[in-house]
Protein backbone atom coordinates (compact mmCIF):
# COMPACT_ATOMS: atom_id res chain seq x y z
CA UNK A 1 0.00 0.00 0.00
CA UNK A 2 1.31 3.25 -1.09
CA UNK A 3 2.23 5.54 2.42
CA UNK A 4 1.47 9.27 1.91
CA UNK A 5 5.02 10.65 3.23
CA UNK A 6 4.06 13.85 4.45
CA UNK A 7 0.79 14.51 5.56
CA UNK A 8 -1.43 12.12 6.84
CA UNK A 9 -4.85 12.37 8.58
CA UNK A 10 -4.55 9.52 10.85
CA UNK A 11 -1.00 9.31 11.32
CA UNK A 12 -1.20 13.52 12.39
CA UNK A 13 -3.92 12.71 14.42
CA UNK A 14 -1.70 10.29 16.29
CA UNK A 15 1.33 12.46 16.53
CA UNK A 16 -0.47 14.53 18.34
CA UNK A 17 -2.96 12.35 20.25
CA UNK A 18 0.77 11.17 21.44
CA UNK A 19 2.16 14.94 21.79
CA UNK A 20 -0.68 15.56 23.99
CA UNK A 21 -0.83 12.70 26.42
CA UNK A 22 3.30 12.87 26.67
CA UNK A 23 2.88 16.42 27.55
CA UNK A 24 -1.02 17.14 29.06
CA UNK A 25 0.59 17.50 32.98
CA UNK A 26 3.47 20.25 32.09
CA UNK A 27 0.34 21.66 30.10
CA UNK A 28 -2.20 21.81 32.92
CA UNK A 29 0.82 22.93 35.46
CA UNK A 30 1.87 25.37 33.13
CA UNK A 31 -2.07 26.67 32.87
CA UNK A 32 -2.32 27.02 36.76
CA UNK A 33 1.24 28.80 37.12
CA UNK A 34 0.34 31.13 34.98
CA UNK A 35 -3.08 31.93 35.82
CA UNK A 36 -1.19 32.03 39.33
CA UNK A 37 1.62 34.45 38.24
CA UNK A 38 -1.14 36.50 36.05
CA UNK A 39 -3.06 36.85 39.12
CA UNK A 40 -0.33 37.68 40.96
CA UNK A 41 0.63 40.60 38.32
CA UNK A 42 -2.52 42.21 38.09
CA UNK A 43 -3.14 42.68 41.79
CA UNK A 44 0.53 43.92 42.28
CA UNK A 45 -0.23 46.68 39.63
CA UNK A 46 -3.59 47.31 40.98
CA UNK A 47 -2.57 47.82 44.08
CA UNK A 48 0.41 49.75 43.25
CA UNK A 49 -1.42 52.01 40.63
CA UNK A 50 -4.95 53.04 42.17
CA UNK A 51 -5.81 54.77 39.03
CA UNK A 52 -6.52 51.24 37.10
CA UNK A 53 -10.07 51.17 37.18
CA UNK A 54 -11.18 49.85 34.00
CA UNK A 55 -10.29 46.70 31.72
CA UNK A 56 -8.61 48.92 29.14
CA UNK A 57 -5.82 49.94 32.09
CA UNK A 58 -5.21 46.09 32.22
CA UNK A 59 -4.00 45.62 28.26
CA UNK A 60 -0.56 46.39 29.11
CA UNK A 61 -0.36 43.67 31.50
CA UNK A 62 -2.41 41.48 28.87
CA UNK A 63 0.07 42.04 26.20
CA UNK A 64 3.57 41.61 28.36
CA UNK A 65 2.12 38.39 29.94
CA UNK A 66 0.92 37.60 26.41
CA UNK A 67 4.64 38.21 24.94
CA UNK A 68 6.64 37.00 27.32
CA UNK A 69 4.67 33.94 28.25
CA UNK A 70 4.31 33.28 24.58
CA UNK A 71 7.44 33.20 23.48
CA UNK A 72 9.26 31.30 26.44
CA UNK A 73 6.72 28.37 26.52
CA UNK A 74 7.84 28.47 21.89
CA UNK A 75 11.37 28.85 22.97
CA UNK A 76 10.77 25.34 24.97
CA UNK A 77 9.38 23.50 21.69
CA UNK A 78 11.95 20.87 19.93
CA UNK A 79 13.99 21.09 23.36
CA UNK A 80 14.31 17.43 22.24
CA UNK A 81 16.91 18.15 19.67
CA UNK A 82 18.78 19.65 22.79
CA UNK A 83 18.76 16.41 24.18
CA UNK A 84 20.52 13.51 22.21
CA UNK A 85 18.64 10.78 23.50
CA UNK A 86 15.29 12.70 23.34
CA UNK A 87 16.29 13.88 19.78
CA UNK A 88 16.79 10.38 18.43
CA UNK A 89 13.17 9.13 19.86
CA UNK A 90 11.61 12.47 18.52
CA UNK A 91 13.14 12.23 15.03
CA UNK A 92 12.63 8.47 14.72
CA UNK A 93 8.84 8.54 15.64
CA UNK A 94 7.70 7.15 11.99
CA UNK A 95 5.39 10.63 11.53
CA UNK A 96 6.45 13.02 8.83
CA UNK A 97 8.66 16.37 9.97
CA UNK A 98 5.69 17.93 9.00
CA UNK A 99 3.45 16.74 10.50
CA UNK A 100 5.54 16.73 13.81
CA UNK A 101 6.29 20.81 12.61
CA UNK A 102 2.22 21.29 12.37
CA UNK A 103 1.70 19.83 16.14
CA UNK A 104 4.27 21.63 17.64
CA UNK A 105 3.29 25.24 15.50
CA UNK A 106 -0.79 24.66 16.62
CA UNK A 107 0.35 23.84 20.05
CA UNK A 108 2.77 27.49 19.98
CA UNK A 109 0.25 29.43 18.82
CA UNK A 110 -3.72 28.34 18.50
CA UNK A 111 -3.30 26.30 21.84
CA UNK A 112 -0.78 28.64 23.61
CA UNK A 113 -3.53 31.84 22.76
CA UNK A 114 -6.17 29.76 23.93
CA UNK A 115 -5.04 28.96 26.74
CA UNK A 116 -3.26 32.24 27.52
CA UNK A 117 -6.65 34.22 27.07
CA UNK A 118 -8.25 31.14 29.56
CA UNK A 119 -5.61 32.27 31.85
CA UNK A 120 -5.99 35.69 31.94
CA UNK A 121 -9.62 35.70 31.94
CA UNK A 122 -9.90 33.35 34.98
CA UNK A 123 -6.78 36.26 36.73
CA UNK A 124 -9.08 38.65 36.03
CA UNK A 125 -11.79 37.60 37.56
CA UNK A 126 -10.11 36.41 40.63
CA UNK A 127 -8.48 39.34 41.04
CA UNK A 128 -11.72 41.25 39.91
CA UNK A 129 -13.27 39.26 42.94
CA UNK A 130 -10.22 40.01 45.72
CA UNK A 131 -10.18 44.07 44.58
CA UNK A 132 -14.54 44.23 45.13
CA UNK A 133 -14.13 42.42 48.68
CA UNK A 134 -11.35 45.21 49.63
CA UNK A 135 -12.88 47.91 48.12
CA UNK A 136 -16.29 46.94 47.84
CA UNK A 137 -16.03 48.30 43.74
CA UNK A 138 -15.11 46.12 40.83
CA UNK A 139 -13.34 46.91 37.86
CA UNK A 140 -15.13 48.69 34.91
CA UNK A 141 -15.49 46.69 31.87
CA UNK A 142 -15.10 49.60 28.94
CA UNK A 143 -13.63 47.28 26.39
CA UNK A 144 -16.94 47.24 24.13
CA UNK A 145 -16.04 51.27 23.58
CA UNK A 146 -13.49 52.48 24.56
CA UNK A 147 -10.98 50.29 22.48
CA UNK A 148 -9.19 51.62 19.26
CA UNK A 149 -10.05 48.72 16.96
CA UNK A 150 -7.40 49.51 14.58
CA UNK A 151 -4.70 49.56 17.03
CA UNK A 152 -5.34 46.80 18.85
CA UNK A 153 -5.31 43.74 16.47
CA UNK A 154 -1.50 44.47 15.33
CA UNK A 155 -0.27 43.45 18.89
CA UNK A 156 -1.36 39.69 17.67
CA UNK A 157 0.33 40.38 14.23
CA UNK A 158 3.48 41.51 15.95
CA UNK A 159 3.59 38.80 18.75
CA UNK A 160 2.98 35.88 15.70
CA UNK A 161 6.03 37.45 13.74
CA UNK A 162 7.87 36.90 17.01
CA UNK A 163 6.23 33.32 17.51
CA UNK A 164 7.52 32.69 14.54
CA UNK A 165 11.08 34.06 15.24
CA UNK A 166 11.61 32.18 18.21
CA UNK A 167 9.99 29.04 16.64
CA UNK A 168 12.87 28.96 14.25
CA UNK A 169 15.56 29.79 16.42
CA UNK A 170 14.60 27.27 18.66
CA UNK A 171 15.31 24.68 15.69
CA UNK A 172 17.99 26.47 14.81
CA UNK A 173 19.73 26.31 18.48
CA UNK A 174 20.22 23.23 20.28
CA UNK A 175 21.02 24.88 23.52
CA UNK A 176 19.99 28.24 25.09
CA UNK A 177 17.65 28.85 22.20
CA UNK A 178 15.96 31.83 24.06
CA UNK A 179 18.72 33.69 24.61
CA UNK A 180 20.50 33.58 21.78
CA UNK A 181 17.32 34.18 19.28
CA UNK A 182 16.70 37.31 21.43
CA UNK A 183 20.78 38.03 20.90
CA UNK A 184 20.53 37.52 17.11
CA UNK A 185 17.29 39.78 16.62
CA UNK A 186 19.30 42.48 18.16
CA UNK A 187 22.27 42.08 15.79
CA UNK A 188 19.60 41.86 12.80
CA UNK A 189 17.84 44.99 13.94
CA UNK A 190 21.32 46.54 14.55
CA UNK A 191 22.26 45.45 10.83
CA UNK A 192 18.95 47.01 9.54
CA UNK A 193 19.42 50.23 11.20
CA UNK A 194 22.78 50.83 9.78
CA UNK A 195 22.15 49.69 6.48
CA UNK A 196 19.76 51.92 6.43
CA UNK A 197 22.15 54.78 8.11
CA UNK A 198 24.48 54.26 4.85
CA UNK A 199 21.83 54.71 2.44
CA UNK A 200 20.50 57.60 4.65
CA UNK A 201 23.43 59.36 4.05
CA UNK A 202 24.15 58.01 0.47
CA UNK A 203 20.54 60.04 -0.61
CA UNK A 204 20.28 62.97 2.61
CA UNK A 205 23.77 63.01 3.68
CA UNK A 206 23.75 67.49 2.76
CA UNK A 207 20.34 67.89 4.62
CA UNK A 208 20.61 65.81 7.82
CA UNK A 209 21.84 66.28 11.22
CA UNK A 210 24.02 63.44 11.79
CA UNK A 211 23.68 59.98 10.82
CA UNK A 212 21.44 58.81 13.23
CA UNK A 213 18.19 61.08 12.06
CA UNK A 214 16.56 57.84 10.62
CA UNK A 215 14.85 54.97 11.21
CA UNK A 216 14.52 51.75 8.81
CA UNK A 217 10.75 51.70 7.57
CA UNK A 218 9.83 55.11 9.11
CA UNK A 219 12.08 57.51 7.67
CA UNK A 220 14.74 60.18 7.79
CA UNK A 221 15.17 63.57 9.83
CA UNK A 222 15.94 66.37 7.29
CA UNK A 223 16.69 70.03 7.12
CA UNK A 224 14.60 71.34 4.74
CA UNK A 225 16.83 72.98 2.02
CA UNK A 226 15.24 76.30 1.90
CA UNK A 227 16.36 77.40 5.62
CA UNK A 228 19.19 75.93 5.37
CA UNK A 229 21.31 79.13 5.25
CA UNK A 230 19.42 80.46 8.56
CA UNK A 231 19.78 77.24 10.71
CA UNK A 232 22.50 78.39 13.25
CA UNK A 233 20.02 80.51 15.66
CA UNK A 234 16.91 77.72 15.70
CA UNK A 235 18.57 74.98 14.41
CA UNK A 236 15.81 71.89 15.23
CA UNK A 237 13.43 73.74 14.63
CA UNK A 238 13.84 73.80 10.65
CA UNK A 239 13.95 69.21 10.37
CA UNK A 240 11.33 67.52 9.23
CA UNK A 241 10.71 64.09 9.44
CA UNK A 242 10.69 62.42 5.55
CA UNK A 243 8.31 59.74 6.19
CA UNK A 244 7.89 56.35 4.29
CA UNK A 245 4.91 57.42 2.00
CA UNK A 246 1.78 55.09 2.71
CA UNK A 247 2.11 53.73 -0.74
CA UNK A 248 5.38 52.11 0.53
CA UNK A 249 4.22 51.07 4.10
CA UNK A 250 0.92 49.45 3.40
CA UNK A 251 2.52 47.07 1.58
CA UNK A 252 5.31 46.78 3.62
CA UNK A 253 2.95 46.54 6.35
CA UNK A 254 0.75 43.70 4.73
CA UNK A 255 3.79 42.00 3.94
CA UNK A 256 5.10 41.53 7.80
CA UNK A 257 1.17 41.13 9.06
CA UNK A 258 0.58 38.12 6.57
CA UNK A 259 3.78 37.15 4.92
CA UNK A 260 6.63 37.15 7.83
CA UNK A 261 5.07 34.27 9.93
CA UNK A 262 4.30 31.61 7.14
CA UNK A 263 7.98 32.27 5.76
CA UNK A 264 9.89 32.55 9.08
CA UNK A 265 7.63 29.08 10.01
CA UNK A 266 8.72 27.32 6.20
CA UNK A 267 12.29 28.07 6.90
CA UNK A 268 11.91 26.49 10.17
CA UNK A 269 10.40 23.66 8.75
CA UNK A 270 13.43 23.20 6.70
CA UNK A 271 15.70 23.29 9.05
CA UNK A 272 13.79 20.46 11.34
CA UNK A 273 13.86 18.82 7.86
CA UNK A 274 17.79 18.48 7.71
CA UNK A 275 18.07 18.01 11.60
CA UNK A 276 20.92 15.76 12.11
CA UNK A 277 21.62 13.90 15.76
CA UNK B 1 17.88 -4.55 2.22
CA UNK B 2 20.77 -1.59 3.51
CA UNK B 3 22.88 -0.39 0.87
CA UNK B 4 25.58 2.10 1.11
CA UNK B 5 27.74 3.09 -1.52
CA UNK B 6 30.87 5.37 -1.63
CA UNK B 7 29.80 6.63 1.32
CA UNK B 8 32.08 10.12 2.85
CA UNK B 9 30.78 11.79 5.68
CA UNK B 10 33.29 13.42 8.61
CA UNK B 11 32.23 15.52 11.37
CA UNK B 12 35.11 18.27 10.78
CA UNK B 13 37.13 19.21 8.02
CA UNK B 14 40.04 17.37 6.71
CA UNK B 15 39.32 14.55 9.18
CA UNK B 16 36.84 12.04 7.76
CA UNK B 17 35.02 9.20 9.16
CA UNK B 18 34.59 7.74 6.34
CA UNK B 19 35.44 7.76 2.75
CA UNK B 20 34.29 6.09 -0.29
CA UNK B 21 32.43 2.96 1.79
CA UNK B 22 30.66 0.59 0.70
CA UNK B 23 28.48 -2.01 2.75
CA UNK B 24 25.22 -4.21 1.48
CA UNK B 25 23.32 -5.84 4.03
CA UNK B 26 21.03 -8.27 2.81
CA UNK B 27 17.63 -9.52 4.86
CA UNK B 28 17.59 -12.55 6.80
CA UNK B 29 20.92 -12.26 8.73
CA UNK B 30 22.15 -10.89 12.00
CA UNK B 31 25.39 -8.64 11.23
CA UNK B 32 27.71 -8.20 14.12
CA UNK B 33 29.18 -4.68 12.97
CA UNK B 34 33.01 -4.69 15.46
CA UNK B 35 35.43 -2.18 15.71
CA UNK B 36 37.50 0.20 17.96
CA UNK B 37 36.26 3.22 19.51
CA UNK B 38 36.31 5.89 17.25
CA UNK B 39 36.19 3.48 14.31
CA UNK B 40 33.03 5.25 13.58
CA UNK B 41 30.77 2.19 14.33
CA UNK B 42 27.62 4.54 16.26
CA UNK B 43 27.89 6.93 12.89
CA UNK B 44 27.45 4.49 10.18
CA UNK B 45 24.23 3.11 12.66
CA UNK B 46 23.62 6.56 12.24
CA UNK B 47 23.80 7.08 8.72
CA UNK B 48 21.60 3.77 8.42
CA UNK B 49 18.84 5.55 10.32
CA UNK B 50 18.81 8.76 8.67
CA UNK B 51 19.53 10.99 12.02
CA UNK B 52 23.45 11.47 10.09
CA UNK B 53 23.33 12.75 6.31
CA UNK B 54 25.85 11.35 4.09
CA UNK B 55 28.72 13.89 2.37
CA UNK B 56 29.27 12.11 -0.44
CA UNK B 57 27.32 8.88 -1.59
CA UNK B 58 24.29 7.33 -0.88
CA UNK B 59 22.81 5.42 1.67
CA UNK B 60 19.13 3.36 1.05
CA UNK B 61 17.43 1.43 3.10
CA UNK B 62 14.53 -0.79 1.93
CA UNK B 63 14.85 1.26 -0.95
CA UNK B 64 14.69 4.30 0.44
CA UNK B 65 17.44 7.36 1.22
CA UNK B 66 17.56 7.17 4.95
CA UNK B 67 18.27 10.68 4.96
CA UNK B 68 14.88 11.87 4.07
CA UNK B 69 13.41 10.18 7.51
CA UNK B 70 9.80 9.30 5.15
CA UNK B 71 7.59 7.92 7.76
CA UNK B 72 6.81 4.76 4.95
CA UNK B 73 10.69 3.98 5.76
CA UNK B 74 10.60 4.63 9.39
CA UNK B 75 7.60 2.34 10.42
CA UNK B 76 9.87 -0.57 9.44
CA UNK B 77 13.08 0.56 10.59
CA UNK B 78 13.61 0.77 14.72
CA UNK B 79 16.69 1.50 16.64
CA UNK B 80 18.04 0.66 19.91
CA UNK B 81 20.39 3.96 20.58
CA UNK B 82 23.34 3.71 23.08
CA UNK B 83 21.43 6.35 24.92
CA UNK B 84 17.87 5.97 24.12
CA UNK B 85 15.27 7.66 25.72
CA UNK B 86 11.55 6.52 27.48
CA UNK B 87 9.36 8.66 28.48
CA UNK B 88 8.10 8.82 32.27
CA UNK B 89 5.26 6.48 32.31
CA UNK B 90 3.84 3.02 32.81
CA UNK B 91 4.81 0.14 29.96
CA UNK B 92 1.31 0.36 29.11
CA UNK B 93 0.97 3.48 28.43
CA UNK B 94 4.65 3.89 26.49
CA UNK B 95 2.97 1.05 23.99
CA UNK B 96 -0.29 3.25 23.54
CA UNK B 97 1.82 6.36 22.61
CA UNK B 98 4.07 4.25 20.42
CA UNK B 99 2.36 1.43 18.68
CA UNK B 100 0.31 2.84 16.62
CA UNK B 101 2.98 4.27 14.50
CA UNK B 102 4.50 0.42 13.85
CA UNK B 103 1.40 -1.81 11.97
CA UNK B 104 3.22 -4.69 12.23
CA UNK B 105 4.05 -4.53 16.35
CA UNK B 106 2.69 -7.49 18.41
CA UNK B 107 1.48 -7.04 22.06
CA UNK B 108 1.83 -10.60 22.26
CA UNK B 109 5.54 -11.30 21.50
CA UNK B 110 5.91 -8.07 23.51
CA UNK B 111 4.54 -9.48 26.63
CA UNK B 112 6.58 -12.52 26.10
CA UNK B 113 9.60 -10.67 25.41
CA UNK B 114 9.15 -8.66 28.88
CA UNK B 115 8.59 -12.36 30.36
CA UNK B 116 11.94 -13.70 28.88
CA UNK B 117 13.61 -10.42 30.68
CA UNK B 118 11.96 -10.91 33.87
CA UNK B 119 10.01 -7.23 33.64
CA UNK B 120 6.99 -6.46 35.69
CA UNK B 121 4.43 -4.91 33.29
CA UNK B 122 2.72 -2.48 35.60
CA UNK B 123 5.74 -0.84 37.13
CA UNK B 124 6.65 2.68 36.01
CA UNK B 125 9.58 3.07 33.20
CA UNK B 126 11.38 5.93 36.18
CA UNK B 127 10.97 3.32 38.60
CA UNK B 128 13.19 0.91 37.02
CA UNK B 129 17.16 0.50 36.40
CA UNK B 130 19.13 1.56 33.25
CA UNK B 131 19.32 -2.23 32.70
CA UNK B 132 15.53 -3.20 32.94
CA UNK B 133 14.47 0.04 30.59
CA UNK B 134 17.32 -1.00 28.40
CA UNK B 135 15.10 -4.47 27.92
CA UNK B 136 12.03 -3.04 27.64
CA UNK B 137 13.06 -1.00 24.83
CA UNK B 138 14.98 -3.95 23.05
CA UNK B 139 11.64 -5.79 24.02
CA UNK B 140 9.18 -2.77 21.98
CA UNK B 141 11.90 -2.68 19.07
CA UNK B 142 11.80 -6.81 18.58
CA UNK B 143 8.09 -6.63 19.07
CA UNK B 144 7.41 -4.02 16.25
CA UNK B 145 8.60 -6.48 14.08
CA UNK B 146 10.42 -3.89 11.61
CA UNK B 147 11.91 -5.09 8.90
CA UNK B 148 15.61 -3.29 9.76
CA UNK B 149 16.38 -3.40 13.02
CA UNK B 150 20.14 -1.55 14.08
CA UNK B 151 21.23 -1.77 17.90
CA UNK B 152 23.87 0.29 19.22
CA UNK B 153 25.72 -1.42 22.06
CA UNK B 154 23.12 -3.17 23.21
CA UNK B 155 24.71 -5.25 25.69
CA UNK B 156 26.28 -2.13 27.40
CA UNK B 157 24.36 -1.78 30.62
CA UNK B 158 23.02 -5.20 30.81
CA UNK B 159 24.11 -7.74 33.58
CA UNK B 160 25.30 -11.79 32.68
CA UNK B 161 21.73 -13.32 33.02
CA UNK B 162 20.05 -10.56 30.40
CA UNK B 163 23.58 -11.12 27.69
CA UNK B 164 22.18 -14.36 27.56
CA UNK B 165 18.56 -13.57 27.84
CA UNK B 166 19.38 -10.81 24.94
CA UNK B 167 21.41 -13.62 22.72
CA UNK B 168 18.07 -15.75 22.75
CA UNK B 169 15.70 -13.29 22.42
CA UNK B 170 17.54 -12.21 19.32
CA UNK B 171 17.84 -15.12 17.69
CA UNK B 172 14.57 -15.88 17.68
CA UNK B 173 13.38 -12.79 16.17
CA UNK B 174 15.31 -13.10 13.18
CA UNK B 175 13.74 -13.90 10.06
CA UNK B 176 13.42 -14.21 6.42
CA UNK B 177 12.55 -10.78 6.03
CA UNK B 178 14.34 -9.24 8.49
CA UNK B 179 17.70 -7.77 8.89
CA UNK B 180 19.49 -6.91 12.25
CA UNK B 181 21.99 -5.17 12.64
CA UNK B 182 24.67 -5.27 16.22
CA UNK B 183 27.21 -2.52 16.92
CA UNK B 184 29.27 -3.53 19.55
CA UNK B 185 32.77 -2.88 21.55
CA UNK B 186 32.44 -5.89 23.58
CA UNK B 187 32.76 -8.30 20.97
CA UNK B 188 32.28 -11.67 23.14
CA UNK B 189 28.22 -10.34 23.71
CA UNK B 190 27.69 -11.60 20.28
CA UNK B 191 29.42 -14.78 20.69
CA UNK B 192 27.36 -17.85 18.82
CA UNK B 193 24.66 -14.92 17.89
CA UNK B 194 25.69 -13.05 14.71
CA UNK B 195 26.10 -14.75 11.37
CA UNK B 196 27.84 -11.84 9.84
CA UNK B 197 30.65 -10.14 11.15
CA UNK B 198 31.73 -6.64 9.72
CA UNK B 199 34.66 -4.86 11.06
CA UNK B 200 35.09 -1.41 10.29
CA UNK B 201 38.68 0.40 10.70
CA UNK B 202 40.11 3.77 9.24
CA UNK B 203 37.41 4.61 7.47
CA UNK B 204 36.77 1.50 5.70
CA UNK B 205 34.92 -1.76 6.11
CA UNK B 206 38.10 -3.95 6.39
CA UNK B 207 36.33 -7.26 6.83
CA UNK B 208 33.09 -8.29 6.05
CA UNK B 209 32.17 -11.99 5.96
CA UNK B 210 30.14 -14.83 6.74
CA UNK B 211 30.27 -17.09 9.78
CA UNK B 212 30.51 -20.14 7.59
CA UNK B 213 33.37 -18.86 5.81
CA UNK B 214 35.14 -17.73 9.03
CA UNK B 215 34.89 -21.47 9.91
CA UNK B 216 35.78 -22.62 6.97
CA UNK B 217 39.06 -20.46 6.33
CA UNK B 218 40.23 -19.74 9.89
CA UNK B 219 40.70 -22.04 13.02
CA UNK B 220 40.25 -21.25 16.21
CA UNK B 221 42.41 -23.62 19.00
CA UNK B 222 44.32 -23.10 22.67
CA UNK B 223 48.16 -24.24 22.11
CA UNK B 224 50.71 -25.01 24.53
CA UNK B 225 53.02 -23.81 21.98
CA UNK B 226 53.18 -21.56 19.28
CA UNK B 227 55.42 -22.65 17.10
CA UNK B 228 53.36 -25.87 16.43
CA UNK B 229 50.24 -23.97 15.70
CA UNK B 230 51.78 -23.47 12.14
CA UNK B 231 50.73 -20.20 10.16
CA UNK B 232 49.50 -18.11 13.20
CA UNK B 233 47.41 -14.81 12.43
CA UNK B 234 46.91 -13.82 16.24
CA UNK B 235 48.19 -15.67 19.36
CA UNK B 236 46.92 -14.50 22.96
CA UNK B 237 48.76 -16.15 25.63
CA UNK B 238 46.83 -17.52 29.01
CA UNK B 239 47.33 -19.55 32.00
CA UNK B 240 45.67 -22.27 29.70
CA UNK B 241 48.15 -21.53 27.10
CA UNK B 242 48.24 -20.19 23.86
CA UNK B 243 45.17 -19.41 21.78
CA UNK B 244 45.85 -18.59 18.36
CA UNK B 245 43.76 -17.88 14.87
CA UNK B 246 45.40 -19.80 12.39
CA UNK B 247 44.42 -20.49 8.42
CA UNK B 248 42.46 -23.37 8.16
CA UNK B 249 44.25 -25.88 5.95
CA UNK B 250 43.42 -28.85 7.24
CA UNK B 251 39.18 -27.66 7.18
CA UNK B 252 39.27 -28.64 10.91
CA UNK B 253 35.81 -27.44 12.73
CA UNK B 254 36.36 -24.65 15.65
CA UNK B 255 34.14 -22.49 17.34
CA UNK B 256 34.62 -18.59 16.23
CA UNK B 257 36.17 -16.73 19.24
CA UNK B 258 35.08 -13.15 17.83
CA UNK B 259 37.47 -10.91 19.85
CA UNK B 260 40.43 -13.32 18.61
CA UNK B 261 39.16 -12.91 15.12
CA UNK B 262 38.63 -8.99 15.86
CA UNK B 263 42.11 -8.82 17.08
CA UNK B 264 43.67 -10.90 14.08
CA UNK B 265 41.80 -8.94 11.03
CA UNK B 266 43.14 -5.57 12.97
CA UNK B 267 46.61 -6.58 13.39
CA UNK B 268 46.82 -8.79 9.66
CA UNK B 269 44.47 -7.62 7.75
CA UNK B 270 46.74 -7.83 4.23
CA UNK B 271 46.68 -11.52 4.83
CA UNK B 272 43.50 -12.28 6.29
CA UNK B 273 42.10 -10.80 3.01
CA UNK B 274 44.34 -12.79 1.14
CA UNK B 275 42.68 -15.59 2.77
CA UNK B 276 39.43 -14.97 2.32
CA UNK B 277 40.19 -13.94 -1.74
Amino acid sequence: MQVNNILSARRFGAYFKKHLVDNYRLYLMSLIVLTGLLLFALLFAIFAEPSIRTYTDLIPSFLIGLYVAGLIFTSKSFSELGNKSRGIDYLLLPASHLEKFLTTLLITTIGFLAVYHVAFFLAVKAGEGIISLRNGTPLINDLAYNREADGWYINYFIWFVAQAMFLLGTVYFQKYSLVKTVLCFFIFLTGMYLINAIFAQIFFHKYMKDWKAQFPFIGVNILLPHNMEAHTLQYSMNFVMLELPKRAWKPLLYFFEYFVPPILWTVAYFKLRDKEI
Amino acid sequence: MISIQNLSFSYRKNKPLFEGLDLNLEAGYIYGLLGKNGAGKSSLLKQMAGLLFPQGGVCKVMGYEARYRQPDFLRNLFMVPEEFYLPQVRINNYVKAYAPFYPDFSNTSFREYLEEFQIPTDQRLTEMSYGQKKKVLISFALATNTKALIMDEPTNGLDIPSKSQFRKVIAAAVSEEKCIVISTHQVRDLDNLIDNIVIIDNHKIIFRQDVDAVNDKLSFKTVSNVEDAGSVLYANSSLRGHAVVTENTDKEQSRIDMEMLFNAVLEQPERISKIFN
